[in-house]
């Protein structure tokens, strides 16, 4: 059967949905749904949307648009999912989050980096290397710079 | 523990037209279109059997002779510490009745209560301005208490933390537990302000939950700590998973009102349930149907005999 706005709503809200669950339960309708819930106004529940599109084949320009949002919850959302997107999609929406300037942002999206990284990608690594006011991200850059 | 009405002290005796002390109260008559405040000094028993008692509320019995003579206020002192206020009343019952006033976060009592009556006079005759006080009192209580410490790396945005311990406290104090605010700090850990909670399963912690549960400073053993942070990796309310010895929860930015109390509840041994009336819902504290939600009997069972909750 399958899930309907209100369903996917209710199960997103619980204070700690379990993302696998919910996904596995969804259908390709979801992804419309995901796209309406991650412009919600309760950006706790939108955010949690974004994550949760991130997990679905055919939802991922979820993630692509809340890595642009004003809203730096939406933003971090989008940097916890970079992780479940495949490499292409990952390396273009972490292009967008690494300049962000924000440590937690930063940091997520670092770890979720492959070894395949695009110029830009590079570039980022390297200045953050050298120049964040964070030890956790000069290290992760570094390290992610030499272990590929 | 109460005190007769005679006892009461007017603050500012040119505002009455009368004062009269009987057997059975003090009526007292004010001037038109005044307003005053009358207090009470109720005697206290701070320790009784070497513990320390608590503040649960405090009551007045009075009546007034019409609507023009009312109770618009009730300030609560312990000592110089104004405990609660309770502000924007209008009471003027016309029979001897008692009203209870909650004491929000059931303080331990240290100096001596005084309760502080603030008064309206809008009538124009004097028997329109008649107030009649029999009695002013305070219950004190022994409860279960958690012992609550707010660590904060990004303060919530949605609610404030105060309004989430008021709201911790609208569902743990009518369960008999009281909830004591033990100290805040801020936590300059930018790395973990986003935080790891992996799947959030109980007994189950992230490097990153082991590390940001490791600041206990000025924390007992049974103490919880509560970590604000701004979000949580991947996107949750907040999660109540934490090292061993090391109780407590993450509470996030976009957390519901009601999140720091189920989130606690978990760290005291709560599961979900299917029910939007009760605190522990797993369909999200942000559809609480009836609030403030509820602990039901069997969870109290559950919380008592937690070590986390320390009996007085
Ligand atoms: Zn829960």
């Amino acid at each position: 059967m399958p899930i309907s706005l209100d369903e996917l709503r209710r199960l997103l809200s619980s204070d700690e949905p379990d993302y696998r669950a919910i996904t596995a339960a969804a259908g390709p309708e979801a992804a419309e749904h995901l796209r309406v819930l991650a412009r919600d106004d309760n950006v706790m529940l939108a955010s949690k949307a974004v994550y949760a599109a991130s997990l679905l084949a055919d939802a991922q320009h979820v993630v692509d648009e809340a890595a642009a949002s004003d809203e730096p919850l939406l933003r971090i959302a989008s940097a916890s999912a970079l992780t479940n997107l495949p490499e292409d999609a990952r390396n273009r929406v972490a292009e967008r989050l690494i300049d962000a300037g924000d440590v937690a942002v930063e940091k997520l999206v670092i770890r979720s980096l492959g070894p395949s990284l695009t110029p830009k990608l590079e570039q980022s690594l390297g200045r953050l290397a050298d120049n964040s006011n964070s030890q956790t991200i000069r290290d992760l850059s570094r390290a992610k710079l030499t272990d590929r | 523990m109460w005190t007769h009405g005679h006892t009461m002290r007017v603050e500012n005796p040119a505002g009455l037209a009368s004062v009269w002390r009987a057997g059975f109260f003090i009526r007292v008559v004010g001037r038109p279109n005044t307003t005053n405040w009358f207090h009470f000094a109720v005697p206290t028993s701070v320790i009784v059997k070497d513990k320390r008692q608590m503040t649960d509320s405090v009551m007045l019995r009075f009546r007034a002779n019409s609507t023009a003579a009312a109770v618009t206020a009730v300030h609560v002192y312990d000592g110089e510490r104004r405990i609660v206020n309770h502000d924007g009343l209008n009471l003027s019952p016309t029979a001897f009745g008692l009203n209870r006033f909650d004491v929000p976060g059931k303080p331990d009592v240290l100096w001596g209560i005084g309760i502080s009556i603030g008064v309206r006079f809008s009538g124009s005759t004097d028997a329109q301005n008649t107030l009649e006080f029999a009695a002013a009192g305070c219950d004190f209580k022994l409860l279960e208490t958690v012992r609550l410490h707010v660590k904060v790396l990004t303060a919530p945005t949605r609610f404030t933390i105060d309004q989430m311990i008021a709201g911790m406290r609208e569902s743990y104090e009518p369960a008999g537990f009281r909830v004591v605010r033990a100290s805040d700090e801020n936590l300059n850990l930018p790395a973990l302000n986003v935080v790891d909670v992996g799947t959030c399963t109980r007994g189950q912690t992230t490097e990153e939950q082991r590390t940001l549960f490791g600041n206990r400073n000025n924390v007992g053993t049974n103490d919880v700590v509560a970590y604000f942070v701004q979000a949580t990796n991947p996107p949750l309310n907040g999660c109540a998973a934490h090292p061993d010895g090391r109780p407590g929860a993450v509470v996030a930015s976009g957390a519901s009102r009601w999140t720091l109390g189920h989130e606690i509840g978990h760290v005291l041994g709560l599961n979900h349930v299917n029910d939007n009336n009760r605190l522990m819902t797993g369909n999200g504290t942000d559809n609480i149907t009836n609030p403030p939600p509820d602990l039901i009997n069997s969870e109290i069972t559950t919380m008592r005999n937690s070590a986390l909750t320390v009996n007085p």
